[in-house]
């Protein structure tokens, strides 16, 4: 008996990042899921899941004592990564639900024709909670489930939101309010920062190859580049004003190109220095780690300069290239939202607002937008950088 | 026929090749052997024009190679180096077609041509002509290595260090299908090493550097043999006389007299052995002869000490 | 290197002098900005001195990459332990998702859920600040080569010893290079913090946007550049006497830097 359990006590270990979640999913269920305000700027009052309704408490309970019998239990690995996922899936999506139709409900009984539900503590647990459960779940299967897993998840919200299922939610509400001007400052925010971007791409990939092939060139371009990286980016945006006004003002052609000291001018010219470090950085770094043995192939086998560069040199640097570019895009779509505060246009003018107005709801439909734009773009180099890498193309 | 004709190299004002003249005769194998920094790969370097002499000429054929536009010259000289080489985002049949697209071939000519490559070097074209380098063994990124030097098929071929980089037992094979691929394509090689017992295996003619100065010229019987200076004597070893009986055959040293050979204790050695294993073997079993034997496990006759013995004295005057 | 450096020296001392002027005395101030902006009526921002803005800054960076430091490398170090392991590959995942959030999302969801002013921002400038320094940790310290941990270890060191003899020492130089980018993010971010009341450089750069006022925006916003510059040098001459270098180019270390 006592050599029996000995054994079990050994090969028994706590999953901790499970256990994590359980109690954070523990948390979820306790601490108030959403508050109900009677108006745009009330603080509310907070209401969980328990005092709201029992068949639903029930529900979360299960999505979080599985997890917790996971640990307890020697499950078979398959099983055990599809019950992660399931939850997982499940306390991410079903708050969502809850606060859309608990607080309408819940608005319903109490009245409130100009009322909102506003996700709270509670609601924020159960999401981090089910995030650990869903990465977990990702670290153990390969490949793309794991991303395709939280498309889906990420589907299933929108496909609420589209149902109408989601209307009482606070920062839906702002959204509906300006669902015209949403869709044109998205556009606004994307073009500021392709537009960046792209240019610095021209100029920075150049500029690396420069710095690579003339050595005298990188150490004076380099501390250029990375003191424009290092300076605050509202600060770039108001030292662009200044000079750029003063052109304007002595040039007319140039404000008949719409250049002035405020707005997108200033704001693409900023983003387009911030984003040089990463690429120009990259594309160096890229070409001289390069095998020096894979160059001496190449030139022993007779390839001119030219060729040199174009089918040997760029093609190897690509993928860290494009991950450089890849941290300027992820970055830039951050910064663009600065330069609303200069007259850019792009999603920041919704935070900025919603800073101004005092209003929590207004500023969260703001950022979900720019940290979506941000996550996508992310993934999106993430795939193609993938597909470049020698080799890959093979495993797949 | 590629010549040295004093060649002075400077790197700075280190003299790396100091007047260095020797002659690369075509259809043979001649090795730059040396210790490091003796201008060996410098040498080799020059013949390419990966480098270019501060003083003295290059021939190939009889012309400078100065006369050649660079990038010609380079696709009508096989190249071969240590690390491979290959370009890691182009597949094997890319890699090796390389040359051929330089030079305007299309693809379908490169493919087929990759293929007999791939065919000739031993390894089989469906399972490698997709792989990417990084998905192949070191001695299996070499042996692409060397298919990609000879897919224009160059008449001239450099190595700088081939096998350097694999370990000795895949090295030893890749000596051998290197020897038997040039009994096959008879290809004018300049083979640099710094592996004495790589360079007797392969040379047809040695070529001994030290410090940017050519020490000795010769052939690898004879550089063994008689080693022209105190450096080539240090250089070739003590052992000099064993290694030079790895250049001999036991066939041309056997007797084919059949009924000599004591068959109780079973030991023989392969017709196709060097004397150096023979020898090897005799010093194992308790009698001066050995039977030897075919593929077929035939007993084609006998060596023996003394025969050996005679074979290893032969180049040595004394 | 020598000569160099002290060929450096006296154009430091003159940038210096003329920043701190530029900072201290509003009679320079109001010279320069005059040069720059003849047009201008009111070049000075009267009502908060911009000494008290520098300082407030300050304290905002300061306080936020202290904590934020101390964070990130106990987190940093904590996964890398064999009890911590297994939270190694969930917080580098998060980690790496939180860092494609920008600091200004971060910095604007501190209101709603803290509220305005001086407090909600550290907050948010130490919750973004920690990803850098704990990544850099993780990296330094798993970059440690695994034979000079086992010779380590082989030699009788506790786990303990090995963590402050072998590993840290070996990371140190990465690690500071983490907390490096953190400072100067949140030197950037602070300056943004502005618009949720915590003071700083931002307020004036903000006034002058509201106010149209040229010379304002260029006030806080060649301060503020000048504080990140001088605090990144500052770095810098921390590494070259404490680490050797061996390059002039800064490479790898702030690959993932975003800049606010």
């Amino acid at each position: 008996m006592d050599t029996d359990s000995g054994a079990t006590v050994e090969s028994w270990r706590l999953d901790k990042p499970v256990a994590l979640a359980v109690i954070f999913g523990a948390a979820g269920i306790l601490l108030p899921l959403f508050t109900i305000r009677e108006h745009r700027l009330d603080g509310g009052t907070g209401l969980s899941v328990l005092s709201a309704s029992v068949p639903y408490s029930v529900l979360l309970a299960v999505c979080i004592l599985v997890p917790a019998v996971i640990i307890l239990v020697r499950t078979n690995a398959k099983i055990r990564a599809g019950l992660l996922a399931g939850t997982g899936s499940v306390l991410i999506v079903l708050p969502w639900l809850l606060a859309g139709i608990l607080g309408s409900r819940e608005l319903l009984e109490l009245e409130l024709d100009l009322g909102r539900v506003a996700p709270a503590g509670g609601f924020w647990f159960l999401t981090l909670s089910g995030m650990i459960l869903v990465s977990e779940f990702s670290r153990r299967v390969q490949g793309w489930t794991g991303t395709l897993l939280v498309a889906a998840i990420l589907l299933c919200v929108f496909a609420m939101f589209r149902l109408g299922l989601l209307e009482d939610i606070a920062f839906i509400r702002e959204y509906r309010v300006r669902e015209q001007r949403f869709l044109s400052e998205v556009i606004a925010h994307l073009r500021i920062a392709a537009m960046a971007v792209g240019s610095a791409v021209l100029v920075g990939v150049p500029a690396g190859i420069v710095s690579y092939r003339y050595r005298v060139v990188r150490k004076p371009v380099f501390s250029v580049v990375s003191g424009l990286q290092t300076i605050p980016s509202l600060a770039l945006f108001g030292l662009m004003i200044a000079p750029l006004a003063f052109l304007s003002q002595r040039y007319p052609f140039l404000r008949q190109l719409g250049i002035r000291g405020v707005g997108n001018a200033p704001a693409i010219i900023a983003l387009f220095l911030y984003s040089l470090l990463p690429i120009l950085r990259n594309t160096y770094t890229s070409l001289s780690v390069i095998d020096p043995a894979v160059i001496e192939a190449g030139k022993g086998m007779g390839m001119t300069q030219k060729q040199l560069l174009f089918m040997l040199e760029i093609p190897v640097a690509l993928p860290i290239i494009l991950s450089g570019i890849r941290v300027a895009s992820v970055q830039t779509i951050g910064n663009t939202t600065v330069a609303a505060l200069i007259g850019a246009g792009g999603l920041g003018n919704f935070v900025f607002q919603g800073l101004g107005q005092a209003s929590p709801d207004l500023i969260v439909m703001g950022v979900i937008p720019i940290v979506v734009l941000a996550i996508v773009i992310d993934r999106v180099f993430a795939f193609f950088i993938g597909r470049v890498i020698p080799g890959a193309r093979n495993v797949e | 026929m590629i010549e040295f004709d004093r060649v002075v190299k400077y790197y700075g004002t280190h003299r790396a090749l100091d007047g260095v003249s020797f002659t690369v005769p075509d259809g043979c194998v001649t090795v730059l052997i040396g210790p490091s920094g003796c201008g060996k790969s410098t040498s080799l370097k020059l013949v390419n024009r990966l480098l270019e002499p501060d003083d003295g000429y290059v021939r190939v054929n009889g012309r400078p190679v100065k006369s050649f536009a660079v990038e010609e010259l380079r696709r009508g000289i096989g190249y071969v180096i240590q690390s491979a080489g290959l370009l890691p985002h182009m597949t094997v049949q890319d890699n090796i077609g390389l040359v051929p697209r330089l030079l305007g071939r299309d693809k379908a000519w490169r493919r087929a041509r990759a293929r007999d490559l791939l065919d000739l070097i031993g390894l089989d074209p469906h399972a490698y002509a997709r792989k990417y380098p990084s998905q192949l063994s070191g001695g299996e990124a070499q042996r692409v290595g060397v298919a990609r030097a000879l897919a224009a098929d160059p008449p001239i071929l450099l190595m700088d260090e081939p096998f350097g980089a694999v370990d000795p037992l895949n090295r030893e094979t890749l000596q051998n299908e290197f020897i038997s691929l040039q009994r096959k394509l008879k290809k004018t090689v300049i083979f640099v090493t710094h592996d004495l017992d790589e360079a007797v295996r392969v040379a047809d003619r040695i070529v001994l550097l030290q410090d940017g100065l050519v020490i000795q010229e010769a052939a690898p019987e004879e550089l063994l043999g008689r080693p022209s200076n105190a450096f080539a004597r240090d250089f070739v070893g003590t052992d000099r006389a064993l290694k030079r009986l790895g250049r001999f055959s036991v066939s041309d040293y056997m007797s084919h007299d059949t009924r000599r050979v004591g068959t109780k204790d079973h030991a023989s050695v392969p017709v196709d052995a060097t004397l150096r294993e023979a020898l090897s073997r005799i010093l194992a079993i308790p009698s001066d002869e050995i039977s030897v034997i075919d593929a077929q496990n035939r007993t084609l006759g006998s060596i023996s000490l003394e025969a050996i013995r005679r074979a290893g004295c032969g180049g040595e005057s004394s | 290197m020598k000569a160099r450096s002290s060929h450096i020296v006296p154009i430091v001392i003159g940038l210096c002098l003329v920043f701190g002027s530029f900072i201290f005395s509003v009679g320079f101030r109001e010279m320069v900005l005059r040069a720059l902006f003849p047009a201008t009526r009111e070049l000075i921002y009267l009502r908060t001195g911009l000494p008290h803005m520098l300082g407030e800054h300050l304290s905002l960076v300061l306080l936020s990459s202290v904590l934020a430091s101390i964070a990130g490398f106990s987190l940093g170090v904590f996964v890398t332990r064999p009890y911590g392991r297994e939270f190694l590959p969930l917080v580098r995942g998060l980690s790496s998702f939180a860092q494609t959030f920008p600091p200004v999302a971060i910095l604007a969801l501190a209101f709603p859920v803290l509220g305005f002013g001086f407090r909600p921002t550290v907050a948010a400038l130490f919750a973004f600040g920690i990803l850098p320094v704990l990544n850099n940790t993780i990296e330094g310290i798993e970059s440690v080569d695994a034979s000079l941990i086992e010779a380590a270890q082989g030699q009788g060191m506790t786990p303990g010893q090995v963590l402050l003899q072998t590993e840290l020492p070996l990371a140190a130089q990465v690690i500071v290079a983490g907390i490096r980018t953190s400072v100067i993010i949140n030197i950037g971010t602070a300056t943004i913090g502005a618009t949720i009341g915590a003071g700083g450089l931002g307020t004036v750069i903000i006034a002058g946007l509201v106010r149209n006022n040229t010379a304002f925006v260029f006030t806080g916003a060649i301060t503020a550049a000048g504080i990140a510059l001088a605090t990144d040098w500052l770095f810098s001459r921390l590494e070259l006497v404490f680490f050797n270098p061996q390059d002039g180019v800064r490479s790898g270390h702030d690959s993932t830097r975003h800049s606010s």
